[in-house]
């Protein structure tokens, strides 16, 4: 009120707070439902967010602002933001509505949360993931040819944004294996990709 | 009701008190329950008489008094204007009387008549409850799509597939819950007669094209992009990751029921292929159907019945391929010469199976047709053969799932025009269905916008003499 009402001031002022710069890693015992917000509750991304960390990690993201909306879910994809996308709003794309996308028809203060196989299938085999995971396969062949160890710390930084353990740089090589396949470069990419880790913020 | 209540927000301790001695059933609770996993099988209010829905749609609105309402005064009156107090308004101008140029018969113990139209479903008189006096909001497509399937003829609401979905959730977790088949494309209104609105989006119908071959891609993102090889190992090492990032992370469903989706997914990529695949089915039994599309979709009806899906909806074809406005001899014989045998043989086929008692078959459009001819205008310009819209009275029947069988129920006039005697109006029907399935509609509700929303909204009366 103190600031005229203004909603982008108060947004400021709550993320900004102690409180909302908490992590979420530890679930306090005093206080198992987090009433008391001691700490952020877990969040996971929407397929918005999800989408776009994608083509960030894979240095894909065009981060071009205004223009025209921008199909989603066909074949060249676009590499624009989601907030550019085009939503047809006769016709919901199945893909935003195994993710819970908010039906555009009418009002919806908040997206429900569903975790359905419908959305651990698109994660496995649309060739939007697909093909972000061979665009990071081919980066960290290509920035360290035949070193297992730090192809696997690349693909870490660059989809986790941190290094990985002693005991997961070991399980990421012994994916990869010996002969250091591109195929097995893919297949630990979108692994990654696709994992819990990326998919939940602390 | 069992341990799992119908309402999927009630809170997880609550069901871990109701688990009582369970420690191994409460182990699994957030895999199965809450947000874990909306479509989980819920027990309805009360003991159901059935247990899924096949929806036979023929869009496009068949005409009743051609199919299953013999209205023997058009032959009399045929080629004359009717009584002023009979002539009512459709969406386009019609004339005079036009008698039905199909002969009907009776059948059955039940001495049901059904027209030369559907000898095959003719053949399972006594199995159907057949809806003379229905009745709908206005003579339009668009609209009167929305209402049979959503409730409401304007606002956008759920579709019934979808509240059915969410109230029972479904039986197998490797296949969609709510399934929608409707060849070489979509039909009038599209995905909208499937929509979940704002339910969650889990419960929207899946789309499936029957006309398609079964390797091809059935639902979204089904055909596995890996070899399974590369594929399952890729599973294991996600699933270790997880499993230790959890691990730091204590307590949190979310995560494991993300865990747990990637081993459904996998899963539904083989089963989910199989229970498309008619070509399991053998030869005997493909034969009944026969051999075209809607023998094809009619088989893949009860193949994904028999797995547990809970509702099926079956489209006659894209667009409103019922919609005979012009020259109705020859365009309805033809219609339903597409689906009379394969309607047939999934009656039959559900009952060898047992499994007729418990599934609920609906048939019908979204309106019947007009007992007058519709005058030249438009497409049918020049000629004088065929019928309007008629959302003033029409038939719908339903077959199984505990509907009284060989049983008529209410009437139009005697020229087909008006239901007149126990008129059923479309959330009656919505009302009526629920109740069969073990639901008070009135209580099968779900929280949007500030209020409790359902099916049938304000409306809908259980009408008990349709149930055995």
């Amino acid at each position: 009120m103190e600031n005229g009402w203004s909603i982008k001031k108060l947004i400021r002022t709550i993320v900004l707070s102690k409180t909302y710069r908490q992590e979420s890693r530890k679930l306090p015992t005093k206080d198992p439902d987090n009433l008391y917000l001691s700490s952020m509750n877990r969040k996971r991304l929407n397929f918005e967010a999800m989408r776009d960390g994608m083509l960030q990690a894979s240095g894909e993201l065009d981060l071009t602002m205004r223009g025209p909306s921008q199909k989603l879910h066909s074949k060249p994809y676009s590499k624009r933001r989601a907030v550019y996308g085009y939503v047809d709003r006769q016709n919901i794309s199945p893909t935003l509505n195994s993710f819970d996308f908010a039906n555009p028809n009418i009002h919806a203060p908040q997206r429900v949360e569903t975790t359905v196989p419908q959305q651990a299938l698109f994660a496995f085999n649309h060739p939007f993931v697909i093909e972000r995971s061979a665009t990071l396969a081919k980066k960290a062949f290509e920035s360290n040819t035949g070193n297992p160890s730090s192809q696997v710390e690349f693909l870490y930084s660059q989809i986790l944004s941190r290094k990985p353990s002693k005991e997961e740089s070991k399980l990421g090589a012994e994916f990869l294996g010996s002969d250091a396949k591109l195929a097995n470069l893919e297949d630990l990419a979108q692994t990654l990709l696709v994992s819990n880790e990326f998919f939940f913020t602390d | 009701m069992g341990p799992f209540s119908h309402n999927p927000n009630l809170p997880r301790r609550h069901f871990l008190a109701s688990c009582g001695m369970g420690m191994g059933l409460s182990a699994l609770a957030p895999l199965l329950h809450g947000r874990g996993n909306p479509m989980f099988p819920k027990g309805p209010h009360f003991a159901p008489k059935a247990k899924r829905v096949i929806h036979l749609f023929m869009n496009g609105g068949p005409s009743h008094v051609d199919t299953f309402d013999p209205k023997p005064e058009l032959a009399k009156w045929h080629g004359k204007i009717l009584p002023d107090e009979h002539r009512l308004s459709t969406e386009r101008k019609t004339g005079a009387a036009y008698k039905s140029p199909f002969a009907f018969k009776k059948y059955g113990q039940s001495g049901l008549p059904v027209s030369d139209l559907f000898p095959h479903v003719a053949k399972h008189a006594d199995d159907l409850c057949v809806i003379r006096s229905m009745r709908a909001d206005v003579p339009n497509h668009e609209p009167s799509l929305m209402l049979m399937n959503c409730g409401d003829g304007r606002l956008v609401r759920p579709s019934m597939g979808s509240w059915i979905t969410y109230g029972l959730g479904t039986e197998n977790q490797n296949l969609p819950g709510f399934v929608v088949l409707c060849p070489n494309g979509y039909p009038i209104t599209e995905t909208q007669n499937w929509r979940s609105a704002f339910l969650p989006g889990i419960y929207q119908g899946t789309y499936v094209n029957p006309a398609k071959k079964a390797e091809e891609a059935i639902i979204p993102n089904l055909n596995p992009a890996r070899s399974s090889a590369r594929q399952s190992k890729q599973l294991q090492l996600l699933q270790k990751l997880n499993r230790a990032h959890q691990n730091s992370r204590e307590g949190d469903d979310q995560l494991d029921s993300r865990i747990r989706s990637f081993e459904l997914a996998y899963r539904m990529q083989m089963e989910a292929s199989d229970a498309f695949d008619i070509t399991k089915e053998s030869t005997r039994v493909r034969e009944a159907y026969g051999s075209g599309v809607h023998g094809k979709q009619c088989l893949m009806a009860r193949r994904l019945v028999e797995r547990g899906v809970r509702f099926v909806q079956l489209w006659h074809g894209k667009d409103q391929p019922w919609d005979s406005h012009d020259q109705i001899e020859k365009n309805h014989r033809r219609l339903a010469g597409e689906c009379d045998q394969a309607i047939g043989a999934l009656l039959q086929d559900l009952k060898d199976r047992g499994m007729l008692e418990e599934t609920l078959v609906l048939w019908g459009g979204e309106f019947g047709r007009t007992p007058t001819v519709e005058l030249p205008s438009g497409s049918n310009a020049g000629t004088t053969s065929g019928r309007d819209h008629n959302h003033h009275g029409f038939t719908m029947w339903m077959a199984g799932g505990g509907v009284k069988p060989g049983y008529v129920h209410g009437a139009t006039d005697p020229f087909g025009f008006k239901a007149v005697e126990d008129p059923v109006h479309v959330h009656d029907l919505h009302a009526t269905m629920l109740q069969l399935l073990g639901f008070d509609h009135e209580q099968l509700t779900y929280r949007y916008a500030g209020r409790d929303f359902r099916l049938t909204d304000v409306h809908g009366k259980v009408v008990t003499p349709l149930i055995a």
